[in-house]
């Protein structure tokens, strides 16, 4: 499939005050030779040491059978491990590696714990083959963020700005596809922590002819996310990035 | 052990190798295929046998069993090009006696001679 | 009163407003995915379609004689769409069958009538042609071995 990719390149910030990320998930589906009962216990066994805390999610309680049917849970987690700085999830076919809620500790720190990871899991010999590999963030703004972007909507020579607009499309950098999400009506948070707000995500993924997990899973990784920032810092108007005191290297 | 040459072996054939139409050749592909023993265990007997125990996951049938004489298919391999020594070793297990295995990797090309050289008798409830 | 929740994955860090998150209808599907469904169709017709459907989601680990049937490969189903791109449509609907490996394998007969077999691996795909040859190829020559296959 051909490349498209009209975003265009801009000067990437470092960092970025206040940090707008919400959400941060380095994630591989894979397939694997254990059942899901073996599979928890010994992935527990060798996070543990980072990992202390285990939580069971409600999904479990469904019987595997009627898992297996839903094609729609083949990939959601049952189940969370958490240390101090990040929270892995763990599923019959998905594992992914989350910063912690509003907790973003920057690129170097997320590297070098899905490097950790991935060095774990291919100790472990879990997973006998890797079928996707992805990089998604969320970033969470008060504000109608539509009017910020450089991407605009219209109805004929009008601009559209509607209170409430969901916009998605697929962009593609061979090997990547990205999946650009961009609401200005959403809901960060669970209960008294709830913020509504617009969401600007992008999640960067490739198949599974286009990487070798423990060969350049990593290096993937890293590929993803510049294409992750890449499209947001792309889309953002030059006044709005300022607005937000990037700094530079 | 050794399975004399002048038993008759049998390989389950399930949904995941047979189409409606086509029998897959890579049931017969491999090493250490397994078989089952009609010295030791009937058919009739292995048909409850292998539905009790291995019809999984669901929608995954016993089709039919694929019959072969042991020294026939050590001939198979020898004649064939590049020559492929094949023996057949008892390998009991716990839920089926008359379990065993195909010794020697048998390639595509050998595993399609052998598939035309089976008697095929098919389940009745299929 | 203070109400808790079950805890959740995060799958998602946000819930679009009511209005804006209803999904797409049933009969509604994205392009990509309508795309593979209908090559398959196209390629294998509807029976090779169902068990392709079947293997996805069915066949995961510890199926088979003394459970050792391996898992579905990813990539051997990305190989396969990769050679189907290519292949010719034919009246002649290949077969679609899973090794014990957890690799897609194709069965069909050619014009002059002999087998020809293709087991898509996560490196390739192993080939075999009845009275003829048998070989191995890379993703990389998987297009050029559907359109050699088809003769």
């Amino acid at each position: 499939m051909n490349d498209f990719f009209p975003i265009p390149g801009v000067t990437l910030p470092t960092r970025i005050s206040p940090c707008p990320i919400v959400d941060a998930a380095l994630e591989i589906r894979f397939v694997t030779s254990q059942s899901w009962s073996v599979l928890a216990g010994l992935f527990f066994a060798l996070v543990r040491e980072r990992y202390t805390s285990q939580v069971d999610l409600p999904l479990q309680q469904l019987p595997e059978e009627v898992r297996r049917q839903d094609s729609s849970l083949t990939y959601l987690p049952l189940v969370q491990f958490y240390s101090d700085s990040f929270l892995i999830q763990l599923g019959p076919r998905v594992v992914s590696l989350n910063a912690l809620p509003r907790r973003y500790p920057g690129w170097t720190a997320v590297a070098s714990e899905i490097s950790w990871l991935l060095k774990t899991i291919e100790h472990g010999g879990l997973i006998k083959e890797a079928e996707r590999l992805g990089t998604r963030y969320i970033d969470f703004f008060a504000d109608d963020i539509f009017p910020h972007l450089i991407l605009r909507s219209q109805i004929a020579d009008t601009p559209f700005q509607p209170r409430e607009l969901m916009l998605t499309t697929v962009l593609r950098r061979t090997p990547f596809t990205a999946r650009l999400l961009i609401a200005n009506n959403a809901v960060v948070g669970q209960q008294a922590d709830a913020k509504t707000g617009s969401i600007l995500e992008v999640d960067v993924w490739v198949g599974a002819l286009d990487f070798d997990l423990f060969k350049n899973g990593r290096d993937r990784f890293a590929e993803a996310h510049a294409i992750v920032k890449q499209t947001f810092f792309g889309l953002l108007t030059p006044e709005f990035l300022a607005s937000l005191h990037p700094e530079y290297p | 052990m050794h399975v004399a040459g002048e038993e008759n072996v049998v390989r389950a054939m399930w949904t995941d190798k047979y189409d409606g139409e086509r029998f897959s050749a890579s049931a017969f592909k491999g090493s250490d295929l397994s078989v089952s023993r009609l010295a030791v265990i009937s058919l009739d007997d292995h048909w409850p046998l292998f539905r009790d125990r291995v019809q999984f996951p669901a929608g995954r049938t016993l089709l039919a069993f694929a019959e072969i004489n042991v020294s026939k298919l050590a001939a198979l391999g020898r004649t064939h090009a590049p020559q492929i020594t094949l023996w057949v070793d008892a390998v009991p297990l716990d839920w089926n006696p008359a379990h065993a295995e195909v010794r020697g990797n048998v390639t595509r090309g050998l595993a399609n001679r052998i598939l035309d050289a089976v008697e095929v008798h098919w389940s009745q409830l299929r | 009163m203070t109400k808790t929740l079950p805890p959740r994955a995060r799958q998602s860090a946000y819930t679009p407003n009511d209005d804006l998150s209803g999904s797409l209808p049933s009969s509604i599907r994205m392009a990509d995915e309508f795309h593979r469904e209908e090559l398959l169709m196209e390629k294998l017709g509807t029976r090779g379609w169902g068990r392709l459907l079947y293997f996805q989601r069915c066949y995961s680990q510890g199926w088979g004689e003394n459970g050792k049937g391996q898992p579905l490969s990813p990539r051997s189903v990305e190989a396969l769409f990769r050679f189907l791109e290519a292949l010719p449509t034919s009246e002649n609907k290949p077969s679609v069958f899973l090794t014990d490996e957890g690799n897609v394998e194709l069965g069909w007969e050619n014009s002059a009538d002999a087998a020809v077999q293709v087991e898509f691996t996560p490196d390739g795909a192993e080939y075999f042609i009845e009275r003829g040859t048998e070989g191995t190829v890379s993703h990389s020559g998987l297009a050029g071995l559907a359109i050699q296959l088809a003769r």
